[in-house]
């Protein structure tokens, strides 16, 4: 009875004091947000579990574009700021913008490089879930005091991301426009579709992509269609793509049929140009780089 | 053995032997936190959570300059300013610690940094001054210790700096100030950090693109220059300095560059001070 009873408290023992560790062992938590600026890794609490005052940050899919955004309110630092990230739903960088509300500094606001931006925010990892709104990403870049140049003072960006997201079906960005003037323009290039989200010079168009699109017309009162090519100096339609390592644009040699049905007037020699183009594009360094630009559409603002 | 024994044995074991690790170690973040100051013997009723750091700089209080209090230092030690308010019949005015050599004026202690556990512990006591310029304005006595958790933060401008070698010794600035000249767009920043020396950058806000400067003793601007404090005379001597400085990057209201020079004591050429590995990124005011 002894031997038994002593087995019995041994064995208690040794499965007793088993520790749950053992037994189940513990999966570490997943990252909700994590947000490294220059270096420093910044807490961003849950949004359920909200630290006040400090900071929030969160992703919401807002048609089909994803802004990943932090609010930190550091009020004892001098350095509150705001910091909004847009991606696509394939996971390429769109645009970002980090303002900052300080006295000693005067609230400098750094934006992203505006030439092929999608090429200077790496994006590591973007598993986008739908079905039940949840998204992983993991993505590092750099925003710029001067948006024209790789050089000028930078916040780099490391954000690791496992969380869900709001998600906002109807809504959508604001429309691209000059001089609050909607504008758009729009093709296929080699029959996928292309948009521009930017005009940072009238009748220039851009995305986050490398290329840019450029029409310019002729001073006139009558709408017409025109044949254009690589020697045309006005009526035409060029483009460009963005090399990296040059930082300029290289043109393709264009030809092809621009026109508008109608240029809106805004005062002063300024109208917007409305019309369609379709033309064949030529890289001049390598004749098999050939873009074919169909279905071309436009609303293109022009001063003259 | 009685089966009560057997009994009492299991509990014991139970008790003793399942206690968790966990249990016996606490290795919690410290985030206790203890602040304190006076102004003339009064203790100021003031709640502080948290030191903040970008680094080198740690300071306690509002970031902002225009704050009730403000204490910043390095993470070495070196002592920056300490800048209050404080309100009696009269009103309420600021004092500040006088800026020039501070070290020999205000008394701070850092008792230790903890990069680790990302804590500061320390002490200070000295007067502040209505003009942190003058040694003979109305003044307070300001007496306090620290033992507190920083965080980290992402300043608006990242690692505003300014340093060198002084005759071979490592320097860094900790404290600021600016001198508009009377055509107002000429500045100059002055560079300071606990000890004897200033430096002095002075510059057309308008017109300073980047570029190579090379200047002498004779130059009014675009030059550095290096001075030394005085402590029987409270002033300053300045040094005639010849050298270069070279402006990598300016935008809004920074500049960035390098610099290097020679400055020799008007009074006694033999007193040669080399600034070498001048390495700064400032920001000045745009408006004062």
């Amino acid at each position: 009875m002894k031997k038994i009873l002593l087995i019995l408290v041994l064995s208690i023992v040794a499965l007793g004091c088993s520790s749950d560790e053992d037994a189940d062992p513990v999966v570490a938590a997943p990252i909700d947000f994590k947000l490294v600026i220059d270096g420093v890794e910044l807490e961003i609490p849950r949004e359920d579990t909200p630290a006040p005052g400090i900071s929030s940050g969160g992703v919401s899919k807002i048609g089909n574009l994803l802004h990943v955004s932090v609010y930190n309110g550091y009020a004892s630092t001098d350095a509150a700021f705001n910091l909004i990230l847009i991606f696509t739903a394939q996971g390429k960088f769109v645009s970002g913008r980090m303002n900052f509300s300080s006295y000693n500094f005067g609230n400098p606001i750094y934006t992203n490089f505006i030439h092929f931006p999608s090429n200077y925010f790496q994006v590591d990892t973007f598993i986008l879930d739908e079905v039940n709104h949840k998204v992983k990403m993991n993505f590092t870049g750099n925003l710029y005091y001067n948006n024209q140049s790789l050089t000028s003072e930078a916040k780099n960006i490391h954000a690791e991301i496992d969380m869900e997201y709001s998600d906002n079906p109807l809504g959508s960005s604001p429309p691209l426009a000059i001089n609050n003037v909607e504008q758009y323009c729009r093709a296929n290039f080699n029959a996928n579709p292309w948009e521009a989200r930017y005009e940072y010079s009238y009748s220039s168009f851009t995305n986050e992509d490398e290329y840019k699109v450029e029409i310019k017309f002729a001073n006139s009162p009558t709408p017409g269609s025109y044949a254009f090519d690589p020697l045309s100096t006005t009526n035409y339609v060029r483009l460009s793509k963005f090399n990296p390592v040059t930082l300029v644009y290289d043109y393709y040699n264009t030809s092809g049929e621009v026109g508008y049905t109608y240029r809106e007037f805004h005062g002063t020699n300024r109208y917007s140009f409305i019309g369609t183009f379709s033309f064949t594009a030529v890289n001049p360094t390598n004749p098999t780089d050939i873009i074919q630009v169909t279905n071309g559409e436009f609303r293109s603002y022009q001063q003259f | 053995m009685k089966i009560a024994h057997y009994f009492f044995l299991l509990t014991v074991i139970l008790l003793w032997g399942c206690s968790s690790d966990n249990n016996s170690e606490d290795d919690s973040e410290d985030l206790t936190a203890e602040f304190e100051y006076s102004i003339n013997g009064t203790p100021m009723g003031v709640t502080v959570e948290s030191a903040f750091k970008n680094s080198p700089t740690i300071h306690i209080g509002n970031g902002n300059i225009n704050t009730s209090f403000l204490i910043d230092f390095d993470e070495s030690g070196h002592f920056g300013k300490i800048t209050c308010t404080y309100t009696d019949f009269s009103g309420t005015k600021r004092f500040t610690s006088y800026r020039n050599f501070s070290s020999n004026y205000f008394n701070f202690q850092l008792i230790s940094y903890d990069a680790v556990n990302k804590r500061v512990k320390g002490t200070f006591q000295g007067n502040v001054y209505y003009d942190p310029a003058d040694l003979n304005s109305e003044a307070k006595f300001i007496n306090g210790s620290f033992d507190l958790p920083y965080v980290e933060y992402v300043p608006a401008v990242t690692n505003i700096i300014n340093k060198a070698t002084i005759n071979g010794v490592n320097w860094r600035s900790t404290n600021m100030y600016q001198v508009r000249q009377g055509d107002y767009h000429t500045i100059t920043l002055h560079s300071l950090s606990d000890d004897v020396y200033k430096v002095m950058f002075t510059f057309n806000d308008q017109n300073m693109p980047p570029g190579v400067y090379n200047f002498t003793s004779s130059s009014t601007l675009n030059n550095v220059q290096i001075a030394k404090f005085n402590v029987t005379t409270a002033s300053y001597t300045l040094y005639n300095c010849t050298g270069t400085l070279t402006i990598t990057n300016k935008w809004a209201n920074c500049l960035k560059g390098t610099y290097s020079f020679t400055g020799v004591n008007p009074s006694d050429p033999n007193d040669i001070i080399t600034v070498e590995n001048g390495d700064f990124k400032l920001d000045y005011d745009l408006y004062n």
